[in-house]
């Protein structure tokens, strides 16, 4: 460890495209390992959130109670919190549900769409809040990385520019959509 | 009833999931689940959009295998435009 920086990533409602293409940075994740450990991740194994994380990437929108209460958790452990790609900074896909209620989504899903034990698995899912939500609607956003999903070399950029102790300029590097 | 064990959350996975295993009172496993945890409510949200957007809409439904998702909504796209696909498409889609 030594004086190395702690880093975490964390997907709340996302579709993991985004941590494919941190994943997508390849070699050059071995340059990163030097001078960060990522100490809390879903690609690795630990399941405690450590102390505090110098940078945090978060992936996904906030969607249900454990989204928001784990994203809430992450900020106060976090020093920069980065909102990573469209779900984190607009809610994108998942807030594509905002215009219908809850009960009506449930239904078309588990309901009439379903072949067999149709019932709305309610102590297994989390439960949804009405609305999805961006990341910087809930809790303070250092950092907005927009695309879906924003590039290997964006995400590269960012993370060792934030390692660097420099505020990244994404000016003409990501745009919404892609 | 016996204890139960919480895997929470499942990583190195896509998505969001725990498992679950219930323990008898001997120790022995007497049932065991896995809970997807995570719900969009694609099912829902994607009535009455347009057609083409549905090969980047259900995309998104994975990050990891996006492209199985992609062309099966594009062949469905295919067939609803009731149209005969060239021999050559027919091949890049299909790889």
């Amino acid at each position: 460890m030594g004086d190395k920086a702690i880093m975490a990533t964390v997907w709340l409602d996302g579709c993991s495209g985004c941590h494919m293409s941190f994943l997508d940075i390849d070699e050059r994740l071995i340059e990163l390992a030097d001078l960060m450990t990522l100490a809390y991740s879903p690609l690795v194994d630990t399941k405690d959130f450590p102390e505090m994380a110098d940078v945090t990437l978060v992936e996904g929108a906030v969607s249900s109670e454990d989204d928001l209460a784990k994203i809430r958790k992450v900020r106060a452990h976090t020093k920069t919190l980065v909102s990573l790609g469209d779900c984190a900074v607009t809610a994108n896909v998942p807030g594509m549900r905002n215009p219908f209620l809850t009960e009506d989504l449930y239904d078309r899903a588990y309901i009439e769409n379903a072949d067999a034990n149709q019932h709305i698995p309610v102590n297994v899912i989390p439960p949804l809040r009405p609305n999805s939500y961006p990341v910087h609607q809930v809790v303070d956003v250092d950092v907005f990385v927009p695309g879906c999903p924003p590039s290997a070399d964006t995400i590269f950029y960012v993370v060792s520019e934030l390692l660097a102790g420099r505020q990244p300029d994404l000016s003409g590097r990501s745009r919404f959509g892609a | 009833m016996g204890r139960t064990i919480t895997i929470d959350p499942v990583t190195r996975i896509e998505g969001h999931s725990k498992i679950t295993i219930q323990l008898d009172d001997s120790g022995h496993v007497a049932d065991a689940r896995f809970h997807v945890t995570q719900f969009r409510g694609f099912e829902k949200f994607t009535e009455g959009r347009t057609f083409h957007e549905m090969p980047s809409l259900t995309a998104r439904i994975c990050g990891i295998c996006p492209v199985s998702h992609l062309v099966a909504s594009a062949k469905t796209c295919d067939q609803l435009m009731a149209v005969r696909i060239q021999k050559r498409a027919k091949i890049c889609a299909a790889s």
